[in-house]
C-alpha cells in the first residue's frame, strides 16, 4: 500500500482530510464524537449510507491507484477489513465457523451437480486448519473449537479480528475501537497482535478512546475534531495531556462564559450504590455517584461507555442491579411506575419511541404522564369514585409550558408528531415539568435538534433548576453543553465514573477523564 | 461472484445433470403409471355380437391370465381378474359341443386409459384382434339406461360440509 | 449445590416431556392394555407420523420457528393421492407416482409461503399458521370444484356422483399399507415393517447429512442472527425459503406415507389435523420453537401417541365414558402446543438475566 489519501468538500461532516499511510503502519485515529473519524471509514469501506447520501468527494488511493468502492465487498476485495464496535458473531458457532462463516472450504460430490453448490458439505478439518491458521497469525490464544456464546469479551473480539485477517488478500485491516469493551489484559493482548500484524506488512488504522494504547502501538496519530484533521503527531513523540487538548479543541479563552459559582446544598438527595445496568450499546458495570439536593449535575463521556445507561437503568427501562436511595428511602430498581411515583421524573434520550405519544395532541402528551401518576388535572365525583378529566385545567396548563419554552405549534390540539424535533423535545420537557419532580433526568436534551432550540432547551432547564430549586441530572454527550449549565460533571468511562470535576475545570481534564486516565496517571 | 450471469454459466455441467435428473424423473413417473396402473378385467363368457357376426358362448373354458390360478367358465360366466401394466398373457382351454379340447394362448393388450373391460371369450377363441374382443366395460345399469345410484341416491351422497373442512380433532390420526 | 441446580435446570428444560411420561405412567395401569398391543401400536404410529413430523427440523435450524405451514405439503401429497387413485396406479408405485406428482406442487406452495414468511420476518409461526388456514381454501376450491371439470378425473371412486368435486372419503385399499407389507418381520406378534423402517432411517440421515453441508451450516447461520450472516455474503432471504420449500417437500411425502398406512383419505381435514399432531408430538418430545433434534422426534412421537391410545381407554374406565379421555387428549395436544410457546419465551427472557448477571458480576470480581 503507497498511499491512501482522501479530500472531501462540500460536506460539513468531513472537511478536507489527506493522509497516507503505509505498508505495514500502524495509524491511530482519535477523535471526540462526531469528529467524523466513522463517517472517514465509513467511506473508506464504501458502505451504503454513503452513496445514499450523495456520494463524497475527493480521491482514495490504493498503490498510487484511484480506487471508488461501490459496496463493503468491493472493499473486502481489495483488501480492506474492518472490525466494528459491535461485534458481528453467531453465538452459537464456534470460533472457528464464526472466522470463516460463509467462506468454508468444501467436499465437492455429485449431489452438487444437481441441487447446486451449497449442497456440498463441509471439510471440518479443513475449517480447523484455516481458523487455527488465522489465529496463529494473529498471535493470540483462542480455542478455535469454544463456543462464541461461552466466550470472554476479549475473545469474541479476536475472534472477529481473525476473521477479517483470515481473507487471503487483507492488507488493511480498521479496528474501531476494539479496546473499549477488553479488560485491560485482554487489551495487552490485542496491543501485542496489532504489532504481529504490523510486522507481517499488514496495515493498521486503529480508532480508540484510550490515547495510552496509541502511544503504545502507533506509528503515527491522527487527531480529528469537528470533520477536520487537526494534527498529524508522531506517536513517538507525542503525550496523552498533547492529543487530549487537540481533541478537545476549542481553546479554552474562546468561550466567555459567566462563572457562577453556586454552594451546593450539602444534604444528598440521591445516593448510587454498585449499579449495573444492562444497556446494549451503553452497558453500566459500578457506577458510585452521590446528587446533592438543587444541584444540576451534569453527566458526560464518549458514547459507548455507560452515561446513557446510568438514568434508563435507575428508571427501569433496562435490566439494571445496585442500589438507589432517595432521600434516604431505597429505590427498587426495575420498576419505573415506583419511580415517578418517588418524584422522580425521566426525559429519555429516545423521544420519539419512549418519550412522546405521537399520535396524540399536545395538551395530551403533557398532560397524561401527570394524569395517570399523580391524579391531576381530575376533577372527582361522587367521593371520588368517578374520575373526570379536567379539560380546563389541562389547557391551561399546556398553554403555560407553551409559551414558557416557546413551543412553535398552531395550538395545544395539535398532534405531537406533526412538531419539529426541537419542539418535541420541549414537549418532552414540559411533560416532565407538569409531573412537577423533585429530581428530574435528562438525557441528551439537544441531540438531534438546532442551535437556536438547543440554546432554548438549556436555557429552560437552567431556570427550572435555578428558579424552583429541582435537583437535574443531564446526560450529554456534549461537553460545551454541560459546561454551560451545570455545577458539577461527572465523567463516566467504561461503565463507571472517572471522576467528578466542577464545570469550570478547563476541558482539557475532562477530556483526559474521558480517555480514561485519572489525574495523577497523565501527570 | 455477483456478475452477472451469462448464457454460458447458464448453460454449465449442472444444467444439463439437472435436466437429464428431471428428463429421468418423468421418465420414471410415465414408467410408473403403466407399471402401476391396475386394470380390472372382466372375462366374459356369453354369446355376443360383433359387426354382425354372432360368437356363441363357449361351453367349458379354463382360463388363467399370466400364468395365475386357472378358473372354470361355463355359459353366462363372468369373473374378474385385477392386473398391472398393459400386456398379458391368456390362456384358454376349452371345449366345443362335441366336447373336442382346444388350447389357445395369446398375448393381449389393455388399453392405457381404461381401468375396467371386457374380455369376451368367444371373441377371443375365434380369433379375432384384442381391439375387438376387449371393450370398454359399462356397466349395466347404464346400458340400460337406467338411474341407479343417481339421483335422489346421488343428491344424498355426501357433499363435503364446513365441519369436514376445518375438520374436528376427535378423529384418530 | 452445583448438582441440584443441574436437576432444576434439567427438569425446567425438559418439562414437557415430563408431565407426558407422568400422564402415560399414570394411564397405562388404568386403560389395561397388553404390553405386546401398545408395542405394535406404537411402532405403526412411528411408522405413521414420523417422516411428518422430521419435516418440521430444517425450518427450526433455520430459525423460523415451527412450520404451521407444513399443512401445504400434506395437501400437495393428499393431491398426490388423488391422483394415483384417480387413474388406479397401485402399490408402491402409486405411491412412488404421487410422490413425484407432489414434489412440485409442495415446492411450489412451499416457495410462496417461505416469500410470505421472509416479509413476516419474527412472526413466522403466525403467518404459516394463517397461510395454512389461506392455502386451505385455495384447496377446497380445487379440489371440490377444480377436479372433474377442470382438471379430468373420472373416477367413480374418486368423484363424487354430481361429475365434480372429491368425495368426502376415499378408500385407499389399493396402496393400502403397500410400503409396510413389502417386506416386514413379525417378532413376538409384533409386525414390523422393514421398508418403512429403512425409509425413515434414510430421511434421518439425509437431515444428519444436510446438516454437515453448507446449506445446512448456512442455514443455521441465518437462525441465529439474519443480520450477521447477511453481512458475511449469506443470502439470508433464499436460505430461508429453501428451508420452507424443503420442509414442505418432505412434509408432502410424509403425508403420503401416513395415507398409504391409514388406508383412508378424509379429502378435506386430514392435512388441516396433520399439522396440529404433528408439531405437538415434535414439542411433546422436548422440542422447542428454536432447538429440535431426531431425538426429540422419536421421543415425541412415542409419548404423544401413548397418549393418544391411552386416554379413551383409561377415560372409560375411569369415568365409564370414552368420550372425555377423546376429549382430554385433544386439549392437551393444544395445551402442549400453547406450554411449550409460552414457555420458550420465558426461558428466552430468563437466560437474558442471567447473562446480564454474570457480565455484572463478572466484572465486579475484576475490580475486585
Amino acid at each position: 500500500m503507497q498511499s491512501v489519501s482522501k479530500e472531501y468538500n462540500g460536506n460539513p461532516v468531513l472537511k478536507d482530510v489527506n493522509f497516507t499511510l503505509k505498508e505495514g503502519e500502524v495509524l491511530g485515529l482519535v477523535g471526540e464524537n462526531g469528529a467524523g473519524k466513522s463517517t472517514l471509514m465509513n467511506i473508506l469501506f464504501g458502505m451504503d449510507v454513503i452513496r445514499q447520501t450523495g456520494g463524497y468527494g475527493g480521491r482514495i488511493l490504493i498503490d498510487g491507484k484511484e480506487v471508488k468502492f461501490a459496496s463493503p465487498l468491493d472493499a473486502l476485495k481489495a483488501g480492506i477489513g474492518m472490525v466494528h464496535q459491535e461485534f458481528s458473531l453467531l453465538p452459537g458457532f464456534t470460533a472457528a465457523e464464526n472466522i470463516l462463516l460463509n467462506r468454508e472450504p468444501e467436499n465437492k460430490s455429485v449431489i452438487s451437480l444437481v441441487f447446486g453448490q451449497r449442497a456440498n458439505t463441509i471439510d471440518r478439518k479443513t475449517l480447523q486448519k484455516k481458523a487455527i491458521d488465522a489465529i496463529t497469525k494473529l498471535g493470540v490464544s483462542l480455542d478455535p473449537d469454544m463456543l462464541v456464546s461461552e466466550m470472554p469479551v476479549g475473545h469474541k473480539q479476536f475472534t472477529e479480528i481473525s476473521r477479517e485477517i483470515s481473507k487471503s488478500s487483507i492488507r488493511l485491516l480498521v479496528l474501531d475501537e476494539p479496546t473499549a469493551v477488553l479488560s485491560e489484559k485482554e487489551a495487552e493482548m490485542l496491543l501485542k497482535a496489532i504489532k504481529n500484524l504490523s510486522a507481517q506488512g499488514i496495515s493498521v488504522i486503529f480508532i480508540t478512546h484510550r490515547l495510552q494504547e496509541i502511544l503504545d502501538v502507533c506509528n503515527k496519530v491522527i487527531v480529528m475534531r469537528d470533520g477536520r484533521i487537526i494534527n498529524e503527531l508522531d506517536a513517538a513523540k507525542t503525550s496523552i495531556q498533547e492529543m487530549a487538548k487537540l481533541m478537545v479543541g476549542r481553546e479554552v479563552a474562546s468561550s466567555s462564559r459567566e462563572k457562577e459559582e453556586r454552594k451546593l446544598s450539602d444534604s444528598i438527595i440521591m445516593s448510587i450504590r454498585n449499579l449495573w445496568v444492562d444497556m446494549p450499546g451503553e452497558t453500566v458495570k459500578n457506577v458510585n455517584l452521590d446528587v446533592h439536593k438543587g444541584e444540576f449535575l451534569g453527566i458526560g463521556g464518549l458514547a459507548g461507555q455507560g452515561k446513557i445507561g446510568i438514568p434508563n437503568g435507575i428508571m427501569g427501562l433496562f435490566p439494571s442491579g445496585g442500589s438507589v436511595t432517595l432521600n434516604g428511602k431505597n429505590i427498587p430498581l426495575g420498576d419505573t411506575r415506583a419511580c415517578l411515583d418517588s418524584s422522580m421524573a425521566f426525559v429519555s434520550e429516545d423521544r420519539r419511541g419512549v418519550g412522546l405519544l405521537l399520535d396524540e395532541s399536545l395538551e395530551w402528551n403533557i398532560a397524561f404522564p401527570a394524569m395517570q401518576i399523580q391524579n391531576k388535572f381530575l376533577k372527582k365525583y361522587l367521593g371520588g369514585l368517578v374520575k373526570w378529566r379536567d379539560q380546563g385545567a389541562i389547557e391551561s396548563v399546556t398553554k403555560k409550558y407553551i409559551q414558557q419554552l416557546q413551543i412553535k405549534c398552531t395550538s395545544s390540539k395539535q398532534k405531537a408528531k406533526e412538531l419539529s424535533g426541537g419542539n418535541q423535545q420541549k414537549i418532552c420537557l414540559a411533560k416532565a415539568f407538569a409531573l412537577e419532580p423533585k429530581l428530574l433526568f435528562v438525557s441528551e436534551p439537544t441531540r438531534g435538534i438546532d442551535v437556536g432550540a438547543k440554546a432554548l432547551v438549556l436555557q429552560a432547564l437552567k431556570q427550572y433548576n435555578r428558579e424552583l430549586g429541582v435537583t437535574i441530572v443531564m446526560v450529554s454527550s456534549e461537553l460545551e453543553e454541560l459546561r454551560q449549565c451545570c455545577d458539577r460533571i461527572a465523567i463516566v468511562t467504561d461503565g463507571a465514573i472517572s471522576g467528578i470535576l466542577p464545570a469550570s475545570t478547563p476541558s482539557e481534564e475532562f477530556g483526559i477523564l474521558m480517555v480514561g486516565k485519572s489525574m495523577k496517571e497523565a501527570k | 461472484m455477483n456478475g452477472k450471469k451469462t448464457i454460458k454459466d447458464f448453460f454449465n455441467l449442472s444444467f444439463y445433470v439437472r435436466l437429464a435428473v428431471i428428463l429421468l424423473v418423468i421418465i420414471l413417473a410415465v414408467f410408473l403409471y403403466h407399471y402401476g396402473k391396475q386394470h380390472t378385467v372382466y372375462i366374459d363368457n356369453r354369446t355376443i355380437e360383433i359387426d354382425g357376426v354372432s360368437y356363441k358362448a363357449l361351453e367349458w373354458a379354463e382360463v388363467s391370465v399370466d400364468g395365475g390360478d386357472a378358473s372354470e367358465y361355463s355359459p353366462r360366466t363372468r369373473r374378474e381378474a385385477t392386473v398391472q401394466r398393459q400386456k398379458h398373457t391368456i390362456h384358454v382351454v376349452y371345449e366345443d359341443e362335441d366336447f373336442n379340447q382346444f388350447e389357445i394362448e395369446t398375448e393381449f393388450t389393455v388399453p392405457l386409459n381404461e381401468t375396467q373391460v371386457v374380455l369376451s371369450l368367444p371373441a377371443l377363441v375365434a380369433g379375432l384382434d384384442d381391439s375387438q374382443y376387449i371393450t370398454q366395460f359399462i356397466p349395466m345399469a347404464q346400458q340400460l339406461g337406467i338411474n341407479v345410484g343417481g339421483g335422489a341416491a346421488a343428491a344424498a351422497e355426501e357433499i363435503p360440509t364446513e365441519e369436514d373442512m376445518f375438520g374436528d380433532m376427535t378423529a384418530d390420526f | 449445590m452445583k448438582k441440584e441446580i443441574d436437576i432444576k435446570k434439567f427438569l425446567a428444560n425438559n418439562i414437557v416431556p415430563i408431565i407426558f411420561i407422568v400422564l402415560c405412567l399414570i394411564c397405562i395401569p388404568l386403560a389395561g392394555y397388553s404390553g405386546q398391543y401398545l408395542v405394535s401400536q406404537i411402532i405403526t404410529r412411528i411408522m405413521r407420523n414420523s417422516f411428518l413430523v422430521l419435516s418440521l427440523l430444517i425450518p427450526i435450524m433455520a430459525g423460523m420457528g415451527l412450520n404451521f405451514g407444513m399443512t401445504l405439503g400434506a395437501m400437495a401429497g393428499q393431491i398426490g393421492i388423488i391422483f394415483i387413485t384417480a387413474w388406479n396406479v397401485v402399490g408402491i408405485p402409486g405411491l412412488l407416482l404421487a410422490a413425484i406428482i407432489a414434489t412440485p406442487i409442495a415446492a411450489l406452495l412451499g416457495w410462496f409461503c417461505g416469500k410470505m414468511l421472509n416479509m413476516a420476518k419474527g412472526r413466522e409461526m403466525i403467518t404459516s399458521y394463517m397461510i395454512s388456514f389461506f392455502m386451505n381454501g385455495v384447496y377446497q376450491l380445487v379440489v371440490l370444484y377444480g377436479m372433474g371439470p377442470v382438471i379430468p378425473l373420472h373416477s367413480d371412486q374418486v368423484i363424487l356422483p354430481r361429475g365434480y368435486g372429491v368425495r368426502n372419503t376415499i378408500d385407499l385399499i389399493n396402496v393400502r399399507q403397500s410400503v409396510d407389507n413389502f417386506w416386514s418381520l413379525t417378532i413376538a406378534g409384533v409386525k414390523i415393517p422393514l421398508l418403512t423402517i429403512i425409509l425413515i432411517a434414510l430421511l434421518c440421515v439425509v437431515i444428519v447429512w444436510f446438516r454437515k453441508t453448507k446449506l445446512g451450516q448456512d442455514m443455521r447461520a441465518v437462525g441465529q442472527d439474519m443480520e450477521v450472516a447477511r453481512e458475511a455474503g449469506i443470502k439470508v432471504e433464499r436460505t430461508r425459503i429453501l428451508a420452507i420449500v424443503i420442509s414442505t417437500i418432505f412434509a408432502a411425502y410424509g403425508m403420503i406415507l401416513y395415507l398409504s398406512n391409514m388406508g383412508t383419505l378424509n379429502t378435506y381435514n386430514s392435512h388441516s389435523q396433520i399439522g396440529m399432531f404433528s408439531i405437538a408430538a415434535l414439542l411433546v418430545g422436548g422440542a422447542s420453537v428454536s432447538r429440535a433434534s431426531i431425538k426429540n422426534v422419536f421421543l415425541g412421537i412415542i409419548l404423544f401417541h401413548l397418549m393418544f391410545i391411552l386416554a379413551p381407554q383409561a377415560g372409560r374406565e375411569l369415568m365409564g365414558q370414552a368420550q372425555i379421555g377423546e376429549f382430554f387428549r385433544v386439549f392437551i395436544s393444544y395445551g402442549v402446543i400453547t406450554l411449550s410457546l409460552v414457555l420458550y419465551e420465558i426461558r428466552e427472557r430468563r437466560e437474558k438475566a442471567e447473562s446480564a448477571k454474570a457480565i455484572a458480576d463478572q466484572q465486579k470480581e475484576e475490580r475486585a
